[in-house]
């Protein structure tokens, strides 16, 4: 389906751009007020009326985020692995289960990605795997390994143990820690105590959501460029913002506010080895389809020079890196692969193409306010 | 073998390479000591303390790089970067060549004492790799070096500011005496070398 819908839109004319010297010169349509209305600005906080935030929420969510007591050994918070300083990933290619030390073999099999902007998401995770909502997400990883040790062996495709874990978070928010109880009530006006491990977990969902909802990348220098300000970004990520939406075809997947179309696309990262075997079957892991296999779901772009290393495993240390395996002949290794449109780069282009991904860079986030809080209950 | 097995120059055209009397050295000291058992003991990121045995870091390949401030990890090319081998004193001293004028600049130190490293990365035709758990890294948890305006220091960086003269910073592998302590443990996390977990 992914590669009709590639033909599809190289089929509409970006397929014939041709090598001539790019021109930056591009004017703000009046329509959109863009220059490219295919990167416009990320949108306002979506409302959500079944989950209104407040501030009690949010202070509820950022103590879960960062109270170790919470976690499998009483060593982890989720800030260990989506630090706040660094766009809310780790930095590490794959993170040991826990991320507590001494180092636990083997790591997690995926590497983690930032959750900045996550509140606009549709879809998350590489593979989409459980995917329902935002709540649902961001309380998940205390049945995960990242979370929780017990769980250590789960590999990709794993079923995992949600109600145990539910068990468990009950019995620490209400038995082990009951300054927690209080806190649920001022923010949701209900009992946790009386309330069932499912209904819990799920308030303690609705907290982390809220938490992270301000976690947003919006406002760099390309989007006022892109809104007529010539001055805001160098020669070189005008031409890589041209590339990325011409020449170079990136937008087929990256495209929208986030630049992710939200899908998940083969590009070659998780090669067959000479059985069939691949490292890691991606999509095909929730879906079962045969075409899905070694598939992935598009990364969000905003603020991804700070976020190396790359891909689902962590592999690539640079973005340039990525571009050159995505343009070269090993983008196209996998049999199942969606590169196939696209064409070899120069190192000259590669770099304005980085340079442009560099302008996507996102004005401060509030981090007084997603820092670990200064006391817990 | 000796200390520094490979330097490497990376002078960009850029203001980082002036050679007249404004420009000043670098220097990150890092210093490791054992404890009672004899061991390393090191900070986690979630202020646990794990340990290395010296042997198990002694002869590791170490990287040092300086990079304008608020570079993109994995992304910008660094001004300056040097490897070597942690000696058996278990002390690394590196210092730049005086090619940094007045501006701020992020140092980083990575003792590679799991990940492996390929002889291209020593060459410097590749990126170093990304420290990986077991991997030790200079860290400080404040932003007290960032002067007003500038930007935040990478992570696992240390803040050089240049003024008029050269800048050294030291670090070790600090850890609380007593864990429990808040104030000991935070005040641990700076001008530190962290585990990686
Ligand atoms: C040990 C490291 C680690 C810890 C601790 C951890 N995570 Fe993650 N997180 C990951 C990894 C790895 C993934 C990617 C999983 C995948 O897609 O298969 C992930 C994915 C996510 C996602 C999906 C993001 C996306 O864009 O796909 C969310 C949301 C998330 N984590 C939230 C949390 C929260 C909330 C906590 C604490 C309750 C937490 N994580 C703890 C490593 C960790
Ligand atoms: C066919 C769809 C598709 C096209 C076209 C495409 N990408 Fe991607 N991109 C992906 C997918 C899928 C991934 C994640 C793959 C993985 O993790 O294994 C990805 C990952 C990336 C990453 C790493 C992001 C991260 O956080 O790990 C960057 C950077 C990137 N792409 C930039 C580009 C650029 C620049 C172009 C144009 C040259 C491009 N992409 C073209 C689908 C695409």
């Amino acid at each position: 389906m992914t590669r009709t819908l590639l033909a599809a839109i190289g089929a509409l004319g970006l397929a014939a751009c041709t090598d001539a010297p790019v021109s930056t010169d591009l004017p703000v349509d009046p329509a959109t007020g863009l220059r490219i209305a295919a990167l416009p600005p990320v949108p306002a906080l979506p409302d959500w009326p079944d989950n209104p935030p407040t501030e009690d929420k949010k202070a509820l969510g950022r103590m879960l985020f960062n109270d170790m007591r919470l976690s499998g050994s009483g060593r982890t918070v989720c800030g260990n692995c989506h630090l706040q300083t660094t766009a809310f990933q780790s930095g590490g290619p794959l993170d040991s289960p826990d991320r507590s030390f001494p180092a636990i073999t083997p790591t997690l099999h995926r590497h983690t990605p930032s959750l900045l902007n996550l509140v606009y998401a549709p879809m998350a995770r590489w593979d989409g795997a459980h995917f329902t909502d935002i709540p649902d997400l961001m309380v998940l990883p205390f049945a995960e390994p990242n979370m929780n040790l017990s769980k250590l062996a789960v590999s990709a495709g794993d079923e995992i143990d949600v109600p145990a874990a539910q068990a468990n978070l009950q019995r620490a928010l209400t038995v082990d820690i009951p300054g927690y109880a209080p806190l649920f009530q001022q923010a949701f006006g209900e009992d946790i105590t009386t309330a069932t491990p499912a209904r819990t977990w799920r308030l303690a969902g609705l907290a982390m959501a809220v938490y992270i909802r301000i976690a947003v990348s919006r406002d760099s220098d390309f989007d006022a460029w892109n809104a007529g300000d010539d001055a805001a970004i160098s020669d070189a990520a005008k031409r890589g913002a041209v590339l990325f939406t011409g020449k170079a075809k990136c937008v087929l997947c990256h495209s929208g506010p986030l630049l992710s179309d939200f899908k998940f696309h083969n590009v070659s990262t998780s090669v067959p080895d000479a059985s069939g075997q691949r490292p890691d079957d991606g999509r095909f892991l929730v879906t079962g389809v045969e075409e899905d296999r070694g598939a992935f779901l598009t990364p969000m772009l905003r603020s991804a020079a700070r976020t190396s290393p790359y891909l689902h495993d962590g592999s690539q240390v640079s973005i340039a890196k990525v571009i050159e395996h995505f343009t070269s002949a090993s983008g196209q290794a996998d049999p199942l692969n969606d590169l196939n449109l696209l064409e070899p780069l120069s190192q000259g282009e590669i770099d304005d193409l980085v340079q442009f991904i560099k302008s996507l860079d996102g004005a401060p986030i509030p981090i007084a306010d997603l820092a670990p809080p200064p006391t817990l209950p | 073998m000796s200390l520094r097995h490979v330097l490497f120059l990376a002078c960009l055209p850029l203001a980082a390479c002036a050679t007249d009397d404004d420009a000043h050295t670098l220097t990150m000291s890092a210093t490791l000591t054992t404890n009672a058992a004899g061991e390393l003991p090191f900070l986690s990121p979630s202020a646990t303390i794990a340990t290395h045995a010296p042997a198990d870091v002694v002869g590791k390949p170490y990287y040092v790089g300086v990079f304008p401030a608020g570079f993109s990890s994995g992304n910008d090319p660094a001004l300056y970067q040097e490897w070597g081998t942690v000696p058996a004193s278990l002390s690394i001293e590196a210092t730049t060549p005086a090619i940094f004028s007045k501006g701020a600049y992020d140092m980083v130190l990575v003792m590679y004492t799991n990940t492996p490293v390929t002889p291209a990365q020593l060459a410097f035709e590749q990126m170093p790799p990304a420290a990986a758990g077991g991997d030790l890294s200079s860290f400080t948890l404040s932003a007290a070096d960032v002067l007003p305006g500038d930007p935040d220091q990478a992570l696992g960086t240390l803040r050089m500011n240049v003024a008029d003269a050269d800048v050294r910073v030291d670090i070790s592998n600090r850890t609380p005496t007593d864990p429990a302590d808040r104030d000991q443990t935070v005040a641990a996390f700076e001008h530190t070398v962290l585990i990686i977990p």
